[in-house]
């Protein structure tokens, strides 16, 4: 009865948050919690439920696994808003439940934080779950990546459900031992692309074989510690591969899976990862290669993540990067740009961003390629500004300014393309001021995805 | 200079590391200068304590130990601002320190706290310091965070190697500077 009650004064809170045209974020979710944290139980749901959890990447393959469904008229509920740890959840439970608990769709899909798979999935059913990556994010909020690994591998212990996991992550493809009774684990893995290392140019994890300590050996590294790997000694990594994308051409933006080619409006080497796990998933549903072909061709986020826009008529591309691994591989994509360019790199120090911002220095700025000026802002404009030249980029070239209003003017002072990244609490704000600067805005990728 | 790392990767370092243990004291008996970071600070000294109350041997080179809280939620975390003294010059010394441990029994510590946590929470002393050696929570990085201590140490491994008083030719630290400003205000 009390779980009827708080799901009764839920919705009526719901329309109240309707009427005053808010979304409420995690407000109904984090009331309801506090309420009783066992509510999960009360939700009556008959469809499959799908998580997504990484480092990088939840928001991405979330919302991409959701369109594919939706593509294939499907009812999908999903936090696309990114609200991802319980109450985020909850919320987005609580507004689509009827009053006795009852969900209504086809297929839930949730990116999920990493910390708190085991806390929502204690008493959430759930069927398949994909994890795409784990780095060093925010080592002051998350602590070590090891941690939380072995916290996923504790819960996974007892799942039985599907389990998508990339085999070229060492710290993720561990969790498909988790379970040995489990025989429901998928991996997938990408053909090594145009600019893959022999040896590891950015910062990453895993450089030991977490079962024997042994020094793991790559075949070649895409990006961090992401690519062809194998303990020589326990044979860890040599797993049978369930999607495999080969012919990775990022400057047409294509990939294939056995003799299958997939368009998509990205030409990153991280997306052709994230787009490979939704592939999985969508098999694992039996959904139509035409329409995963279609979905693929046409998806876009428009948020700020990978966003390609004409700001005046300068090309200008801007990405969100949160951590090492995110700026990383935002350099990449200008670094695989022959044309000459300008960098804008916000970085704020609020508690959503971590204070801690050492893992600057985690940041690969030695091999900027054909890159003219790079103006820094946000609170942590000056510890960019010393990061980048620490790197060797010449001082003179250097524009540091804590008013975020004027790094993007000056920005625009020149013609010159433009490669902005930002990261977590700097990004909306980044965005509007470039977006209020321009007369004319167009968005690249023709039409405006509006994720409903 | 040694820091810390990830725990199975320190935990392998650690084991590796002890094997050295006489090398590394004669280096710092003939005046090698070392600078150790967060995990490093603490495996110079007599132990570590775990969370689960596990003892891992240190070098065993200094006398001050660290034991790790219970509740592995608790963390010493935050912006920190020591002083500190380099050759008789009072300095202050800015970083950001995320360490679990509480150290104890520091003789001699590297600096005062003005704000933040140091060698143990709401603690007034940060670190340890004994002529060629600097140990300490602090990182932000610290060298570029703090350019009178690295020209210090810069100095003193050039005055070592040469055998004269050396004088540093002055670098541009514009950048440097309005980064102390900003955090000290």
């Amino acid at each position: 009865m009390k779980n009827f009650f708080i799901l009764f004064a839920m919705k009526v809170l719901y329309i109240g948050l309707k009427l005053a045209r808010k979304n409420g974020g995690n407000f109904l979710g984090k009331i309801a919690y506090d309420w009783n944290p066992d509510i999960f139980q009360y939700f009556k749901i008959n469809c499959p439920v799908i998580a997504v959890t990484a480092t990088n990447g939840k928001t991405m393959t979330n919302n991409a696994i959701g369109h594919v469904f939706k593509t294939a008229n499907k009812k999908v509920i999903s936090n696309i808003e990114g609200n991802n740890m319980e109450t985020g959840i909850l919320s987005t439970l609580l507004k689509h439940c009827t009053l006795n608990g009852k969900i209504k769709a086809d297929y839930l899909v949730f990116e999920v934080d990493e910390g708190y798979v085991p806390v929502i999935f204690k008493d959430l059913r759930l069927d398949t779950l994909v994890i795409l990556d784990f780095f060093r994010d925010q080592l002051d909020r998350n602590g070590e990546v090891e941690s939380l690994i072995l916290k996923i591998n504790d819960f996974l212990k007892n799942y039985t459900g599907n389990l998508i996991l990339n085999n070229d992550d060492p710290n993720v493809a561990r969790l498909g031992q988790a379970n040995p009774e489990n025989h429901n684990v998928y991996y997938f893995s990408v053909e090594k692309y145009a600019y893959a290392t022999d040896n590891m140019t950015e910062a990453g994890e895993g450089k030991f074989c977490p079962f024997c300590n042994t020094r793991i050996e790559y075949e070649y590294y895409q990006y961090s510690h992401i690519g062809k790997f194998k303990c020589p000694n326990c044979n860890y990594g040599n797993n049978e591969i369930y999607q495999l994308a080969t012919n990775i051409d990022l400057k047409n933006r294509t990939f294939s899976i056995d003799t299958i080619t997939y368009q998509t409006k990205f030409n990153s080497i991280y997306n052709i990862y994230n787009f490979v796990a939704v592939i999985a998933c969508a098999r694992l549903y039996q959904i139509d290669t035409e329409i995963i072909q279609k979905t693929l061709s046409t998806f876009l986020l428009n948020n700020g993540r990978l966003e390609e826009l004409k700001i005046n008529n300068i090309p200008t591309i801007i990405n969100l990067a949160k951590n090492p691994t995110g700026s990383n591989v935002s350099l990449r994509i200008l670094n695989e740009d022959e044309a000459e360019k300008e960098l804008l790199f916000v970085l704020n120090d609020n508690l959503a961003d971590g204070h801690d911002v050492s893992w600057i220095w985690d940041i690969n700025f030695d091999t900027l390629n054909q890159v003219s000026r790079i103006i820094t802002s946000g609170t942590r404009a000056y510890d960019m500004a010393i990061r980048i030249k620490t790197a060797g980029y010449p001082i003179d070239k250097i524009e540091p300014y804590l008013n975020l209003h004027e790094a993007v003017e000056n920005l625009y002072q020149t013609n010159t393309k433009k490669y902005v990244i930002a990261n977590y609490t700097s990004l909306q704000p980044t965005r509007n001021e470039i977006l209020k600067l321009s007369k004319e805005t167009e968005i690249l990728g023709n039409q405006i995805k509006k994720d409903d | 200079m040694l820091v810390g790392g990830a725990d199975q990767e320190q935990g392998i370092l650690a084991q590796d590391l002890i094997q050295y243990k006489t090398s590394i004291q004669e280096a710092i008996a003939n005046g090698v200068f070392f600078l150790l970071i967060c995990g490093a600070y603490q495996l110079f000294g007599k132990y570590y304590k775990d969370v689960d109350g596990n003892l891992i041997s240190g070098l065993e080179i200094f006398d001050y130990y660290t034991e790790a809280i219970h509740d592995r939620k608790q963390r010493c975390i935050g912006n920190i601002v020591i002083e500190t003294k380099l050759n008789d010059k009072k300095t202050k010394v800015i970083g950001f320190e995320n360490h679990g441990g509480q150290t104890f029994n520091v003789s001699t510590p590297f600096g005062n706290v003005l704000l933040g946590n140091g060698n143990k929470f709401g603690d007034t002393q940060e670190g340890f310091f004994m002529n060629n050696v600097i140990a300490t929570y602090l990182h932000g990085p610290l060298l570029s965070k703090n350019p009178e201590l690295t020209d210090y140490i810069i100095k003193y491994c050039l005055d070592r190697k040469y055998n004269e008083d050396i004088i540093l030719e002055p670098l541009n630290d514009e950048f440097e500077n309005k980064c102390r400003e900003q955090l000290l205000n």
